[in-house]
């Protein structure tokens, strides 16, 4: 699979991506690293834990590094999240983690083909 | 021969040994290569227990000078002393040499005992010191000092422009500057510390069990003590010094002389200047040169929670530059603390876990890193409060995601040169103003000795006045906010004050230097000095509007102005006399009381106080009389301080106090 029918798979703008960053190797080397990324770790032990702090930092990170990536779908979701954290309650939070879960299992799928 | 063994057995009988020695050994001995050299040679120094031949053989002077010479010499506790005589045995040279081992009995007495000891003891002092200044020389460092192990602050200083006191106005006069040098350090260093003269202008301290705190104090105080010193009527270029220090624990004198000499070196470079190993401002100024000369790569900090950032931005940067990374705002600041401005720029984040971007700022902004270190925030926070917030706290740039990476490198790298630039720049600014400062206060200097010589006064006049005045305003503004007097007006009138004569220029020298009292109408010559300076001034066209110009041209005319109007050339009344004015006639009344003129000998500092405060010398403002008796205790002291340093070798300003001599120590 090609670095741009990844990113077709994921939600991602290809197009973008490349002209951003530094060539379309330096793109594919990090979105690969993207699995070890531990950021959907923390904000799903944060949720579990009631952690809103923890939670929040979670999500905040990896809107982040989505947004880096232009993985554009799960940065949707998660900054959907990461408002609904930052105004200080768990509450809601629950279908705004579903979405963000079920954005978050299908890149790492996409990204491991690319493996 | 014959003749001479037989008169060597009678020498025998008072000498503990007697020989006689060929003069090729001699020659041998004193390294002298002589084609007919004897196979064995006797190695005479090996009866001392040496290892090799004597520094002063005196049988071979005894042979050069075909005479005579005696030397001392030690074997264990004893002392022998060796005498050498000339004589021709057959037709050839040879050294006759006599020792007698000398113990208590050679002295005669406890007083010849004594005697001989004073005498060595003298002996080693001359060897030691430094004929000019009084330090120890380089020879006393040389055998005494350099391997010492010890704890202690070690000090280079080197005069500033030293070849041009030497070449512009000879010799003389370097080596006044060598001696003032000597007097500044020697005043402000403790009885135990050591002052070597270490080479042609360079001074070697050792301030022995010293704090780095007391080290910088005493190193810059020296510096600063420096620039205050007039050394010379001849020039009147203050002196200044550049000094490198270090702190040496149980290490080699030597070995930490080597190390205060770079410093040295790098002071330098700014002249007047101290530099002590560790300093920020060096790490700056040495990172800079390797940077200039393309030696090593600027160093960043990438400040980020996630890993992927950090890695992201560090595979963007790490062919230019080289990278730190932190995990959270508790190691930024961690490594901020330990590189210092080692990190020419922080690539910030907002959101960390332990302390945040906003945290990492407000550190920096305590510590006022800030204002050193560029930061460039990277956050995917939008919101014009976060953006805001982090430019008022000091940020040079903010960054949102998803970033550009050519825009990014762009940003850090234009942040990079314009902080090197920023940094190249301040250096060369404060080159320059040192340099314009020197040179206004050359010409000031050459303008009022001109004056001066021609009125015949003291060399000090000016310096006293330009003092005088200083306090006296420093004084008058911590009192009253009447005047408004800046710290900037105050020194511009201090130095316009070194102008106020410039008026007798005009006026005939038989009136100037007249030793008696002036007749009516040569006083009446006389007083036109203070209109004759203003109108010299106002000649000078294209600076009418100078602060300086106006200052001087207010003090020229007016400083002979009196509060109750009794003064001239116009009478003016209280304050109408421009502050500037009053204050300038007072310094020079009181000045002219303590010193010594063809008319009148010098009074003291007391006298003169009791005399300007009993309105013996005209009235003036009652504010400026209580600054004046505020004052009094530190002017006398810095009126003697003065005085001593400009000419150290007088007798009459050596009468100073125990407490102020133990106020040089620490």
């Amino acid at each position: 699979m090609t670095l741009e029918e990844c990113y077709e798979k994921i939600g991602g703008n290809y197009k973008e991506v490349v002209q951003r960053l530094p060539g379309e190797n330096f793109v594919k080397k990090f979105a690969v690293k993207f699995l070890d990324d531990p950021s959907f770790e923390t904000l799903k032990k944060g949720l579990e834990e009631q952690d809103l702090e923890t939670a929040f930092r979670g999500a905040h990170t990896l809107k982040g590094v989505c947004q880096n990536l232009s993985f554009d779908a799960l940065y949707q979701v998660s900054a959907a999240l990461t408002e609904s954290l930052r105004a200080g309650t768990l509450e809601g939070s629950g279908p705004l983690f579903a979405k963000v879960e079920e954005q978050y299992r299908r890149t790492v799928e996409g990204l491991r083909e690319l493996q | 021969m014959e003749e001479i063994k037989d008169k060597m057995e009678h020498l025998k009988d008072i000498f503990d040994v007697v020989r006689l020695v060929d003069d090729r050994i001699v020659c041998l001995l004193a390294g002298e290569p002589r084609a007919d050299r004897p196979q064995e040679p006797c190695e005479c120094y090996s009866f001392w227990e040496k290892k090799q031949p004597c520094e002063n053989c005196i049988a071979y002077k005894a042979l050069q000078e075909k005479g005579k010479g005696s030397k001392l010499e030690f074997m264990d506790s004893g002392v022998y002393q060796v005498l050498a005589d000339y004589v021709e045995v057959d037709g050839r040279p040879y050294v006759l040499e006599m020792l007698k081992k000398l113990d208590e009995n050679t002295f005669l007495d406890t007083y010849g005992y004594e005697k001989l000891m004073e005498r060595m003891e003298l002996y080693s002092e001359k060897l030691y010191r430094d004929a000019l200044t009084g330090t120890y020389n380089r020879r006393f460092y040389e055998d005494e000092v350099k391997n010492r192990v010890e704890s202690a602050g070690v000090a280079v200083i080197d005069v500033d422009d030293f070849k041009i006191y030497n070449d512009t106005y000879g010799h003389h006069v370097g080596d006044k500057a060598l001696v003032a040098t000597a007097n500044v350090i020697r005043r402000n260093i403790r009885k135990t510390d050591l002052l070597i003269r270490y080479g042609g202008d360079e001074f070697l301290l050792i301030l022995q069990k010293v704090s780095r705190w007391v080290l910088s104090k005493k190193l810059h105080q020296i510096c600063e003590k420096m620039r205050e010193t007039m050394f010379s009527d001849e020039v009147r270029i203050p002196l200044s010094v550049s000094i490198g220090g270090v702190l040496t624990e149980k290490d080699r004198i030597e070995d930490a002389v080597r190390r205060a000499d770079k410093m040295m070196y790098y002071a330098k470079k700014r002249k007047n200047t101290v530099i002590i190993e560790g300093d920020k401002e060096l790490e700056r100024t040495e990172q800079d040169e390797s940077l200039e000369a393309g030696n090593i790569k600027e160093q960043i900090l990438i400040a980020d929670d996630s890993e992927m950032n950090r890695e992201l931005l560090s595979e963007m940067f790490h062919n230019d530059l080289r990278i730190l990374e932190a995990r959270n705002g508790r190691e930024c600041i961690n490594m901020l603390e330990q590189y210092g401005t080692g990190i020419s720029l922080v690539l910030l984040d907002i959101v960390m876990p332990e302390v945040d971007g906003f945290g990492v700022l407000s550190y920096m902004n305590a510590n006022r890193w800030i204002d050193d270190i560029p930061v460039i925030m990277i956050s995917s926070e939008t919101s014009e409060a976060h953006i805001r917030r982090a430019y008022d706290m000091g940020a040079s740039d903010y960054v949102s995601r998803p970033f550009d990476a050519k825009v990014v490198h762009r940003r850090v790298s234009n942040t990079l040169k314009l902080y090197a630039k920023q940094r190249r720049l301040l250096r060369l600014l404060e080159k320059q103003l040192y340099e314009k400062e020197k040179n206004n206060r050359i010409m000031v200097s050459i303008l009022s000795q001109i004056v001066e010589f021609r009125n015949g006064e003291s060399g000090l006049h000016v310096i006293h006045i330009n003092l005088l005045t200083s306090l006296i305003l420093e004084r008058l503004q911590e009192k009253t906010d009447r005047y408004g007097i800046s710290r900037q007006e105050q020194e511009l009138i201090a130095t316009a004050s070194t102008l106020h004569d410039i008026g007798k220029i005009a006026i005939d020298e038989k009136i100037l230097n007249k030793p008696g009292k002036l007749t009516r109408e040569e006083f009446e010559i006389m007083k036109t000095h203070t209109v004759i300076g203003a109108n010299m001034l106002e000649t000078v066209e294209q600076y009418q509007n100078e602060p300086l110009i106006e200052r001087a041209h207010e003090i020229c005319r007016w400083h002979h102005e009196r509060y109750d109007g009794r003064g001239y050339p116009d009478g003016l009344k209280g304050d109408e006399i421009p502050i500037s004015a009053q204050v300038v006639a007072l310094a020079d009344v009181y000045d002219a009381l303590v010193s010594k003129r063809v008319y009148k000998p010098a009074y003291s500092h007391e006298k003169a106080i009791e005399m300007i405060l009993n309105g013996e010398c005209g009235a003036f403002n009652p504010l400026l009389l209580e600054c004046l008796t505020d004052i009094k205790d530190q002017l006398r002291k810095e009126m003697q301080l003065r005085s001593r340093e400009a000419y150290p070798e007088r007798a009459d300003i050596h009468a100073l106090t125990q407490a102020e001599l133990d106020d040089a120590d620490i």
